[in-house]
């Protein structure tokens, strides 16, 4: 393609076009459509990003009509690194859903609905101004409820306490949004920060709105109680887009808001900072104490949320040091990725176990025959990115973050991620442990018309082995992450 | 590619080459049958043979000056080193000698048990950890693979699958951990305060400098460094893990405990003396006495302990425990005979002790003997593996012309070297610990009765078993008696202690 910016449009109106064709066609129809359309859109996000990392951001104005009047999209460093991991993962998923009915609720919503959170995922990172940026939220937020509703009678209650939450975000980020558009005069994101650092506009009251905001979406503690129930009650593929992508595109709203309009807080930041060591220790401690795989795994995505804010801390307590501010750059985007792959894999894990097996009891699959090995050693893989260690992406973020906090001289972050990847092990030991144990007495033997397919045993595998390696990459990751990076706070 | 290019592109890949020799047949292997007995051993011996090969060819062009060396970006402004040099090589030859026997004796032993793809497939990640290890360049690199380490010998420790080997390796995978996130915090201080920190006999520059600008600092980050390695190098209080580790299968505990996880640890304590703070900078900043003490203590109190022990491999443990920290104390003695010392006991305790498991794990697997009271008698069934037992535990007591003799004769004129007679006590303490603990077994085995429903005919081993532990007994009376050769163990110790303290 010759030019890059038409593809902005394309990973936006590909899926919501899928959104369509899924919607009315046979469901027979829809596995085979939804993995061509997923690879469609997989490889138009891959190259924008391949093409934003080689030659630097790229805009389009939608139609031909520029700020104020049209739809001005966008994607630099940060959009592109997004846009990636949602293509490589929702890729991942896609084929686990065409492979295995149980995994989408057996409900052939599960296609239309899916492929508008993916139209609203790409929407948010591509989004030029404040207003798309809402409404592509807002998209995300409600079919993601739907898919949670998928899962049946269960998983109602959760759906609707989501979209309780989802609703109540919404709208403070707009009484946001509005604040911003009556002082700045515009809606489009650079030009609003431009407007806003110049009048000298102090915008803490605005920063406290959109904190709450994205913290209710993003699952912040104190305000996670509702994420477990969604995503440990929603279908297995649900579950995995949920906490791997969903999560991530309010964390990706809140940097937007945070270093490209409204400008860096320091108070708040250590504030973000805190709550995110907070969400370290008590997702960890309450994963411990979870008796169910799949909640197991849901309280740590609560967990690992929580290294992510400690992006606004230690960027703030840089001082402008280039070599901190990469690593704090470098370190959120290669826990971002790393998080988004081994998620996605353990919830899929969790999910083959749970159909195979028929529950994902701890104690009820320690007395399970023969487990699967390709399932247990994505299990085993995915956790060694998840608790940080080498060769995984996982450490390649903790590395760099405690590298940011001791060069700023702010030494009590580091304990975060070093402590952190601890509390993780033990969590993710738990059910590890289970299966490499052999099976106790009463021991169930494999039921075997509800064997899995080859696709579904190794699916989770594969996503897990990519955060693994690309821990090797080199710094390709800051990077990207960084190119094209915020006008005050970037290296 | 001209031909100037390769032959600098030729050498500076072999150390990668080295790791990847292993890694790639770890990871082919797990993607194998349970039933692919021939196709998997083939894999991991001629793995093995490789590796060992490539370390023959290298010793003669390190010994003569050159240091391949290979390095990749990693994270930004850290690189992934990986460069061969005398002490690499010491360690690496160590592992890639006890990889091939350990690999034979492993392919005997598991014979009749299930899970062995995932066993092989492991247990070659966790050779390919310590041959990163071995070839780290740097800090950073040489942490990457300490964790690699831990990760993989997990599942090796857990391996039966039974209540209390699931817990012995949730207990091991916590201490090491909990000593990786010290080396994290430690290594992250070290880098982000001096720089990269590149390993270079007699001290890095950057650490030299940093420690002359704040060397409180320094000293926080050497404790914060050697608290994360001790823990793997079970020196004490930091020891627990490794008598509860004993319920691996014994391959592993051969392993484990003669190359990979506790030889890592200490490996790591010699790096940090020697190639990152530097002998003269660690004794000016006062940090060498109190490892000193650590190390003396950990002799002894492993040697106690291991006095109490009925248990066969409890008893090895702990002994390792004492044995391992003769290492420790060599290094920390500043004197380079002691030095050498310590580096040539690295390999001498390696080869003493896997005997010494190789043995054990025989008894267990085929007279289901586990204690040192019910080795009674067995010399008379077992006579060749009994002879390597006791070659073995000789050995450890230093008696000549077993290795384990040369190690201590070096030890002791390190110590008086340096100035520090009370040093010989504590070998002398030692040793006869030693003999009180392994002195019984020994005289079990050849003189004691055995029980009266045994049988009294011979029953050695299969080959499988038997050769490497011979094979390993014989080595460790080689290593002692060609000890004053050039290239023995002794020799290239001494080539890398002279490189530590110059002049």
């Amino acid at each position: 393609m010759n030019d890059p910016s038409a593809l902005l449009g394309l990973v936006v109106l590909g899926p919501l076009a899928l959104v369509l064709v899924t919607g009315v066609l046979p469901e027979r129809w829809l596995p085979p459509v939804g993995l061509a359309g997923a690879a469609g859109t997989s490889a138009a996000a891959l190259v924008l990003a391949a093409h934003v990392g080689r030659s630097g951001p790229v805009g389009h104005d939608l139609a031909g009509w520029g700020p104020p009047l049209g739809i001005v999209l966008r994607a630099d460093g940060l959009s592109a690194l997004f846009l990636a991991l949602t293509a490589l993962v929702g890729a991942g998923v896609t084929v686990y859903a065409a492979s295995d009915r149980a995994a989408t609720g057996d409900h052939p919503r599960f296609w239309p609905l899916w492929f508008a959170v993916w139209a609203g995922l790409d929407a948010v990172y591509v989004a030029g101004d404040l207003f798309n940026t809402y409404v592509a939220l807002e998209v995300v937020g409600l079919a993601a409820v739907g898919l949670v509703a998928l899962g049946g009678g269960p998983a109602w209650g959760p759906a609707l306490r989501y979209l309780f939450v989802a609703v109540l975000g919404s709208t403070l980020l707009l009484v946001a949004v509005a604040l911003v558009y009556a002082q700045a005069g515009t809606l489009e994101l650079l030009a609003a920060g431009e407007r806003l650092a110049s009048s000298g506009w102090d915008s803490r009251w605005a920063a406290v709105l959109v904190v709450v905001a994205l913290g209710l979406k993003a699952a912040l503690v104190p305000m996670h109680a509702w994420l477990p129930p969604a995503h440990g009650s929603a279908p297995t593929a649900v579950s995995a887009v949920l906490s791997a992508l969903v999560v991530k595109a309010a964390f990706f709203v809140l940097v937007r808001m945070w270093f490209w309009v409204l400008g860096p807080e320091p108070v708040l930041a250590v504030v973000l900072g805190l709550l995110g060591a907070l969400a370290v220790l008590w997702g960890g401690v309450l994963a411990l104490a979870q008796r169910h795989l799949k909640q197991v795994v849901a309280y740590s995505t609560v967990a690992q949320m929580g290294y992510l804010f400690l992006l606004f801390p230690l960027t703030s307590a840089a001082a402008g040091d280039p070599e901190v501010l990469r690593a704090a750059w470098g370190g959120t985007a290669a826990l971002v990725v790393g998080h988004g792959f081994a998620k996605a894999s353990l919830f899929l894990s969790a999910g083959t176990l749970k159909s195979v097996y028929g529950t994902d009891s701890l104690s009820e699959l320690a007395r399970v025959v023969r487990p699967l090995p390709s399932v247990v050693m994505g299990m085993g893989v995915a956790a060694v990115t998840l608790a940080g260690l080498p060769p995984s992406l996982g450490f390649a973020g903790k590395w760099q973050l405690v590298v940011a906090s001791v060069g700023s001289g702010q030494w009590g972050w580091a304990a975060v991620p070093i402590g952190g990847g601890l509390l993780s092990a033990a969590y993710l030991l738990k059910p590890l442990t289970v299966m490499l144990r052999e099976p106790q007495d009463r021991a169930r033997p494999l039921p075997e018309s509800r064997s899995a397919s080859l696709r579904v045993r190794y699916a989770p595998l594969l996503l897990a082995l990519v955060p693994l390696v690309l821990g090797l990459a080199g710094p390709a990751l800051p990077d990207l992450a960084t190119t094209g990076g915020p006008p005050g706070g970037g290296p | 590619m001209s031909a100037a290019d390769f032959s600098l592109a030729g050498p500076s890949a072999v150390p990668l080459v080295m790791v990847l020799v292993s890694l790639v047949p770890g990871t082919l292997i797990f993607f194998l049958g349970e039933d692919q007995v021939r196709l998997r051993s083939a894999l991991n011996l001629s793995a093995a043979v490789a590796k060992l090969g490539l370390v023959a060819l290298l010793v003669p062009a390190v010994v003569d000056g050159a240091r391949p060396e290979w390095r990749a970006p990693l994270y930004p402004g850290v690189d992934l080193v990986l460069r061969a040099e005398p002490l690499s090589l010491l360690f690496a030859g160590l592992s890639a000698v006890l990889w091939l026997l350990t690999t034979v004796y492993a392919i005997g032993y598991l014979e009749r048990y299930s899970h062995r793809s995932r066993f092989f497939g492991f247990f070659s990640l966790c050779v390919a950890a310590t041959v990163g290890i071995s070839f780290s360049g740097n800090l950073v690199t040489f942490l990457v693979f300490f964790e690699l380490l831990t990760v993989t010998t997990y599942p090796l420790v857990a391996h039966w699958g039974t209540a209390e080997a699931v817990r012995a390796a949730r207990l091991y995978l916590f201490y090491t951990l909990s000593g990786g996130m010290s080396l994290l915090a430690g290594v992250a201080l070290l880098t982000s305060r001096a720089g990269s920190v590149d390993f270079e006999a007699g001290g890095a520059g950057a650490v030299r400098r940093f420690a002359e600008e704040s060397p409180g600092t320094a000293v926080v980050a050497f404790g914060l460094l050697v608290a994360g390695l001790g823990v793997k190098a079970a020196l004490f209080p930091l020891h627990g893990w490794l008598p509860r580790a004993m319920v691996a299968p014994a391959p592993v505990s051969a392993l484990l405990h003669a190359v990979a996880v506790v030889k890592a640890g200490v490996f790591g304590i010699v790096r940090v003396v020697h190639d990152v703070y530097g002998v003269e900078l660690a004794r000016a900043l006062g940090v060498l006495a109190p490892l000193l003490a650590l190390a003396c203590v950990t002799v002894v109190y492993g040697s106690v302990l291991a006095l109490r022990q009925d248990d066969l491999k409890r008893r090895l443990a702990y002994s390792t425990v004492s044995q391992v920290s003769y290492v420790t104390l060599g290094i920390a003695m500043f004197s380079e005979a002691g030095a050498a010392g310590g580096l040539v006991h690295l390999v001498h305790q390696g080869l003493m002790k896997i005997t010494l498991f190789f043995c054990a794990g025989i008894f267990a697997e085929l007279l289901g003997v586990k204690t040192v009271s019910g080795l009674a008698g067995v010399g008379r069934r077992m006579p060749l593996t009994a002879a390597a037992f006791t070659v073995g535990a000789l050995g450890m007591i230093g008696l000549p012309p077993v290795a384990g003799f040369v190690s201590k004769w070096q030890l002791g004129q390190g110590a008086l070297d340096a100035g520090r007679p009370e040093l010989l006590g504590v070998l002398l303490l030692s040793a006869l610990l030693n003999a009180a603990y392994f002195l019984p077994a020994v005289c079990a085995l050849w003189f004691g009765d055995p029980a009266d429903d045994a049988p009294e005919h011979r029953e050695e081993a299969p080959a499988a078993l038997l050769v490497p532990t011979l094979t390993t007994a014989l080595l460790s009376v080689a290593a002692g008696v060609a000890a004053g050769l050039p290239y023995s163990p002794l020799w290239m110790s001494q080539l890398i202690a002279d490189g530590v303290y110059p002049g």
